[in-house]
């Protein structure tokens, strides 16, 4: 039966890839390294969802062009919530048998769904999990989004020297865990500065009228607003603020980092800075053929979500293609094997630039920015010397 | 005292969304004693109705608001055709409505998100008058006066329509006694038809005012930030009587804001809906309800 399929399958490889390639990747793996993608498509995350998605599946396409290792990537929506991503993570680790997982979206559904990875020792990258904590989740669990732990101080001091910051207000929605952790390493890093928080104020995920906080934020006369937010609120948010007349630049976390926010918002997004793991204009050779390609395919500019997913899915092949598996291995030891060999990623060439996984399986990524919102463009920030 | 005046307006701003909202919720109500859940997604809907008629038709605000809220209207007789008419028809309880609207609800944010995707839309910039009045350090909107107009104006004409035309009255019955209105040949599921229609159209002006107001907010998920305070407002205001309606809706939306700036943010829906629990402890029937005697 398995003969007859593979001689089938390989009819088909030789004719959609009648080079070598296609015979370098049969004779490799017998078999594709199935990975599951938990992505949330619909729902109100739909705005990361979507260039993650995107990221991932041009990568894994490039990457079963090249044939080094063949991958088949099973791709599910997990929605914006909990329960989803444990849905999710459930059916990949047991109906679907995947080898690894790339996600969940956020990194409240991090939290939820990764436990149950962990304890079937299944590895997880995420690609977009900025929230405090996420390795530790445990033993197979890596990422290589740069933690807002590490951007955040970043953006307050280039904002600092910017802007000569002394005293702001402070918004937060703190009904979800990655915009709580993110204001808890804004509010950090103001008090290190020695920058004064006139006020501290809450909305929750799903609010659509911020006029009260922006009301009560603009009577503590700050001269920036701090904003740890996702985008959808962060967009309603920045539109709100300047109709009620608040001209202080905004300084947002990660959320923020998404371009479909300066097309929503338009004027309002002008002058926005936020810490980012990657910028458009990065010259490496990876980057350029990321961004070239993913526009050809999608029609629209990558971001750095795009970016970091494309990351994630090469650091994951690269994994199988160094655990040396044919694809024919229990699942168990594929699950065990790519987990060690992530491990031994270093310095590994990406469109975030050459990066790789500390002790603690955080990312290890030398080079991040400081953007700035200009002529509806992020470009990069850079203190005055 | 610039800061409590400006407080204010955004509170009777964000007061007349939720009554706009609680206005048609609460008439299906009052007529039929159905709690219609799926009134905020016929909300998103009537938002997401106007979006198409800006940007593939180039109408104008006017012909978006008639055409969403016709839209919407024709919508909520298809959803009492299919969904709550069976049930009449086999005479299940009130729970089995509320059940049933939570189906519709379902159904009609997923079919929202497969024909207009999730990610939240702004109207196209020109077809909203964004005209901002300041002075005194306050700011109110065209969009917020016009909210609030719009919003007076439909409790006056509903009022008018429920008191003095031959349809109102004939509502009015029907939510008396649906028997005894039949038995007096007032066309009894005409009469629901009418009231899903009207319940649904102001649904839709709901959601596209809302959609203005609150740029970059239309999405098919946007009602529910509006179905559980809406069924406060209402529960507040009086069930079934759309003056309490208005009236609840502007109380919480004051409430709201008043308590973001003088107490914390985070206990924002904590003390609405406390507010809620002790007025419903002092007057059972809501701050404009009256008991209904029932003992004929």
């Amino acid at each position: 039966m398995w003969t007859r399929v593979w001689v089938s399958v390989l009819a088909l490889t030789m004719l959609s890839h009648p080079g070598l390639a296609g015979r370098a990747a049969w004779a490799a793996q017998s078999r594709p390294v199935k990975v599951g993608l938990a992505v949330g498509i619909t729902g109100d995350i739909s705005v990361y969802g979507e260039p993650i998605r995107n990221g991932f599946l041009l990568a894994f396409k490039q990457i079963n062009e090249r044939g080094a290792v063949r991958i088949d990537p099973i791709l599910e929506d997990t929605g914006g919530g909990r329960d989803g991503a444990i849905n999710v993570f459930q059916k990949f680790i047991q109906r679907d048998q995947v080898a690894a997982i790339l996600g969940p979206v956020l990194s409240s559904q991090a939290f939820g769904a990764d436990p149950l990875a962990v304890q079937a020792g299944v590895p997880v990258v995420g690609v977009s999990n900025t929230a405090k904590g996420i390795p530790e989740i445990g033993a197979t669990v890596f990422r290589v989004s740069a933690p807002e732990v590490l951007q955040i101080p970043k953006s307050v001091a280039v904002a600092k020297q910017v802007l000569n910051l002394q005293r702001v207000a402070v918004l937060y929605d703190n009904a979800d865990d990655f915009t709580v952790s993110g204001y808890r390493t804004f509010a950090d890093e103001l008090q290190k500065n020695g920058i004064q928080v006139a006020d501290t104020i809450t909305f929750a995920r799903g609010d659509s009228d911020f006029s009260a906080q922006l009301t009560k934020a603009k009577a503590a006369g700050p001269q920036a607003i701090v904003v740890s937010a996702l985008a959808r609120e962060g967009t309603l948010l920045l539109i709100q603020a300047r109709n009620l007349g608040i001209t202080v630049p905004f300084i947002g976390g990660n959320g923020f980092n998404d371009t479909n926010i300066i097309t929503r918002a338009g004027a309002a997004a002008e002058g926005l800075i936020v810490g980012t793991a990657w910028v458009p204009s990065a010259p490496t050779a990876v980057n350029l053929r990321f961004y070239d390609s993913y526009r050809d395919q999608y029609k629209k500019e990558p971001n750095q979500f795009a970016a970091q997913a494309y990351a994630g899915a090469q650091v994951v092949a690269e994994a199988v293609r160094r655990a040396g598996l044919t694809g024919a291995e229990d699942i168990g030891t594929q699950r065990s094997k790519i987990a060690e060999a992530l491990t031994t990623i270093k310095s590994f060439e990406t469109p975030l630039g050459r990066i790789g996984f500390t002790a603690t399986r955080d990312v290890d990524q030398p080079r991040t920015y400081v953007a700035v919102v200009r002529g509806g463009r992020f470009i990069e920030l850079n203190p005055p010397k | 005292m610039t800061v409590f005046l400006q407080q204010l307006i955004n509170g009777i701003s964000l007061g007349s969304v939720y009554a706009l909202f609680a206005l048609g919720f609460t008439l299906i109500f009052g007529v039929l004693e159905i709690i219609n859940l799926a009134h905020a997604a016929i909300l998103a809907v009537g938002a997401l109705l106007a979006y198409t008629l800006f940007t593939s038709l180039g109408a104008g605000l006017v012909i978006a608001l008639l055409g969403a809220s016709i839209g919407t209207g024709v919508l909520g007789i298809v959803i009492d055709v299919v969904a709550f008419r069976p049930l009449r028809a086999r005479r299940a309880g009130r729970l089995a409505s509320l059940i049933t609207s939570i189906g519709v609800a379902l159904i009609l944010v997923n079919l929202a998100q497969i024909l207009w995707g999730s990610e939240p839309l702004s109207y196209p910039p020109g077809t909203v008058p964004l005209r901002f009045f300041t002075g005194g350090g306050l700011t109110v909107s065209l969009l917020q006066i016009l909210v609030l107009a719009i919003t007076i104006l439909l409790l006056i004409g509903l009022r008018f329509l429920l008191i003095r035309t031959k349809v109102g009255v004939a509502m009015r019955a029907v939510a008396e006694s649906p028997a005894t209105a039949t038995l007096l040949g007032i066309p009894f599921d005409r009469v629901v038809v009418f009231t899903f229609f009207l319940s649904s159209a102001l649904g839709g002006v709901a959601g596209v005012l809302i959609g203005m107001l609150l740029q970059g907010s239309v999405s098919p998920f946007m009602g529910n930030a509006y179905g559980l305070k809406g069924l406060a407002a209402i529960i507040l205001g009086g069930m079934g009587d759309i003056g309490g309606a208005v009236l609840g809706g502007l109380v919480m939306g004051i409430g709201e804001i008043m308590i973001v700036q003088y107490l914390n943010s985070s206990y924002r829906d904590g003390v609405a809906f406390g507010l809620l629990f002790l007025v419903l402890i002092v007057r059972p029937t809501g701050l404009l309800g009256r008991q209904r005697s029932r003992e004929a």
